[in-house]
């Protein structure tokens, strides 16, 4: 299983699993998009692949690495 | 009439309030601007702008000011301002309101933006499914909006929009119906909301019903996940719901050009700017011209004339009218009004260019969407001290006045992390600092003003970030440190909002200065002309003098123990600008200063006006924000202390060096 973290850039994937996130941080994903059978496309990793950009649903947001570790992705 | 404006962040709310109404809201280019209502008045009765949501179910203090409108405010309808380049996100919480039944408009903003990404909206297709009123606009063309405006005179009442969400949700909504019904509100929003875990919502409830509410929720919770369909009810209920909006946005958004030209260009521009060598240095570029522009050159420059007006033209034409009037040379209301009020409030009239083009660099960043950026770039290194990226905004706010810095403190979710933000603000050099760096670095170290003055700066943010790791590690070890964030493209600052804005900062602060500071100069005035043993005593033996020495041993270890100085603190703690207005009544001019200071003194009186106390109106803030008592008094005792071994450090090592 692949998470976000073990994406290419430039690549897209569907969230599948969220599960190792706390309920309530996953509830503050959710409400910016970020939710199991959401499409991703990973548009950059910055700050020495500390951050990775993602774009969902036309919205780019930030995330760190230790939540992009946590999101498990379907290519 | 009466509307709330409710909407995702940074989807054009304030701009739109803007246009319809005669007040003015602040817009800028990132979510999170606005963090408190604000009520305006237009042609068919009022509007009151709101924080952005992204949902109904609060997350964070300034979500949860909308959820609270939303329960107690009294209304007729909802103004829905949606973002329409990003509509699949923002049809979440658009979906929320209209499950409230209440007339609602739904004004779909960034019509330009959307036409240029070629893209269109069917409106009446979109109009159809969500069956309610939708209009297109764009606050940056003006398009639609006078469209608009004659829509909202009256309300047309609507029915509420139902999803169905699956048996088992289904069902314990119409278990949680009846035992709400108490509520003015929409049974089924509200139990659709407690089921997605909205505490506003769930306080309003009473004991008893909490608990059953509580029972039925952990029920589904159960039924939920053991059925597979999602891993919370929540996510069962926005699956529901992202169905839905998949085909609204799939019928009704009409791809005209496959071609986006500026998401290309952001991602161009966010590959330089966020580099992490590159960006770096662009940021510490745009910190080093904030402080030229307003220090060095422009400012300064402007500052000058200013001065010389008020000191060769103002002042000597002052007291020749006096004169004229039959006040005699040496009288008290002479003094009064030459030593006090002209030189107390005139000094800090000086500092109105500064300060003008400080808040101005400041309004069009975060016009830009660069803000964003920074909070990206500073994240990693900002977490290192327990902070997170976005503690940058009220950083960096803090740098013209603290008070709305407190504020926007708001966004921060974590509850524990907003108060160590909070806590470490007041460090940050406000710009009511500036009159008395300015003061004694242009008698100290007249030729390196500029670097002493960034110097109180820095000095400031390694004070903070340097708490921040010690609070972190202590008092607040078990805080949650959290960083997700929508990156706004960048956008081009309109020229009304930030002269609108620039025009408002400065307009505080001139009235401040002609009712705090002047009262202030007046006082204090008074209290060096009097003393116990009368009136137009020696200043040594005034009031001011008997509070001063009071003080003045707790700073003989800072190197500035004379009553002066400590009187000058004092007072400081009302405004910081009074610090310079004591300094310059008291000592009647620059020549005494160079007398009773020397450059280390004079350097440590200065890092520790810097740091010592946040000023009172942002006290009231800190109270105000934190609705504790205790915490207010811990920090200032916090400042104080941290305040006083920096600058006992300071002081110390200044006089081993020189
Ligand atoms: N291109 C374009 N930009 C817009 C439009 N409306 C607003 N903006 C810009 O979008 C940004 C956000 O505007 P605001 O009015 O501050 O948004 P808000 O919804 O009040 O934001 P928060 O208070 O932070 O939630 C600003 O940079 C505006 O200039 C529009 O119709 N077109
Ligand atoms: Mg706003």
């Amino acid at each position: 299983m692949k998470t976000i973290f073990d994406m290419h850039v430039g690549e897209t994937g569907t969230i599948s699993d969220m599960k190792a996130i706390d309920l309530k941080k996953r509830h503050r994903f959710m409400d910016l998009g970020i939710a199991p059978n959401a499409k991703l496309v990973l548009l950059k990793k910055i700050n020495f692949n500390n951050l990775y950009i993602i774009e969902v649903d036309d919205v780019e947001i930030c995330i760190r690495q230790a939540d992009a570790k946590n999101i498990l992705v379907q290519i | 009439m009466r509307y709330l404006l409710i909407g995702n962040p940074n989807v054009g709310k304030s701009s739109v309030f803007n246009l319809l109404t005669n007040s003015y809201a602040h817009v800028g280019n990132y979510g999170g601007i606005t963090v408190e209502s604000k009520l305006g008045k237009f042609i068919h009765g009022e509007i009151i702008d709101l924080p952005g949501t992204y949902s109904v179910c609060p997350n964070s203090e300034d979500e949860g000011i909308v959820t609270y409108s939303l329960i107690n405010e009294k209304y007729d309808g909802l103004i829905d301002i949606v973002d329409s380049t990003h509509l699949k996100r923002n049809l979440h919480l658009t979906i929320q309101l209209l499950e409230l039944g209440v007339p609602t408009f739904i004004v779909a903003n960034m019509t330009d933006e959307l036409e240029y990404s070629g893209r269109k909206l069917d409106i009446s297709k979109l109009s159809n499914y969500l069956k309610s009123p939708v209009i297109p606009i764009s606050a940056k063309t003006k398009s639609g909006i006078e469209d608009l405006k004659s829509r909202l005179s009256k309300v047309v009442s609507s029915e509420a929009l139902q999803l169905y969400y699956g048996n088992i949700i289904e069902l314990a909504i119409n278990k949680i119906m009846p035992i709400i019904d108490k509520l003015h509100l929409n049974p089924r929003f509200v139990a659709i909301q407690l089921l997605e875990g909205n505490t506003e919502l769930f306080k309003n409830l009473e004991k008893g019903k909490q608990d059953e509410v509580k029972k039925i929720m952990s029920d589904t919770e159960t039924e939920v996940i053991k059925s597979g369909t999602a891993l919370s009810v929540k996510g069962a209920i926005f699956n529901t719901r992202r169905e839905f909006i998949d085909k609204v946005v799939k019928e009704s958004l009409l791809v005209t050009s496959n071609k986006n030209h500026k998401k290309l260009l952001n991602h161009k521009i966010d590959r330089i700017v966020t580099h992490p060598f590159f960006g770096l240095i662009i940021f510490l570029l745009v910190m080093f011209s904030i402080y030229f522009l307003t220090f060095d050159f422009l400012g300064t420059i402007l500052s000058d004339y200013i001065d010389v007006f008020l000191t060769d033209y103002f002042s000597p034409f002052l007291k020749s009218l006096l004169l004229n009037m039959g006040l005699s040379e040496t009288g008290i209301f002479m003094s009064l009004i030459l030593d006090g009020i002209v030189a107390g409030v005139g000094g800090v009239v000086v500092f109105i260019p500064q300060m003008t083009i400080l808040f101005l660099i400041l309004a069009v960043i975060e016009g830009t969407g660069y803000m964003a950026r920074v909070a990206i770039m500073l994240d990693t290194l900002l977490s290192k001290f327990g902070l997170n990226g976005k503690s940058i905004v009220p950083l960096v706010t803090g740098i013209g006045c603290n008070v709305p810095a407190i504020m926007a403190t708001r966004t921060i979710a974590d509850k524990k992390e907003r108060n160590l933000t909070i806590l470490i603000t007041p460090f940050m050099s406000c710009s009511a600092r500036i009159p008395v760096y300015a003061l004694l670095a242009s008698i100290f170290f007249e030729k390196h003003q500029a670097l002493v003055i960034i110097s109180m700066y820095v000095i400031g943010t390694i004070v903070a970030l340097l708490a921040a790791k010690l609070l972190s590690l202590s008092i607040f070890k078990d805080k949650a440190n959290n960083f997700i964030l929508e990156i706004p493209p960048y956008r081009i600052p309109a020229f009304k909002n930030v002269y609108r804005h620039t025009k408002m900062m400065v307009k505080d602060f001139i009235e401040k200065a002609g009712k705090f500071i002047l009262l202030g100069t007046v006082v204090l005035w008074f209290l060096q002309y009097l003393g116990p043993n009368g009136s137009n005593v020696n200043p040594e033996e005034s009031f001011l003098a008997l509070i001063g020495n009071f003080f003045a041993p707790l700073f003989i270890p800072l190197g500035f123990g004379s009553w002066e100085a400590s009187s000058s603190l004092v007072v400081g703690f009302l405004a910081k600008e009074l610090i310079y207005s004591n300094m310059i009544v008291i000592y009647g001019g620059e020549s005494a200063i160079s007398g009773v200071f020397n450059p280390v003194s004079a350097y440590s009186f200065m890092v520790f006006s810097l740091l010592y106390l946040p000023c009172l109106a942002t006290v009231g803030t800190i109270h105000q924000e934190t609705k504790s008592t205790k915490f207010t008094l811990i920090t200032l005792l916090f400042t104080f202390t941290v305040a006083y071994i920096v600058t006992l450090i300071i002081y110390n090592i200044g006089n081993l060096l020189f």
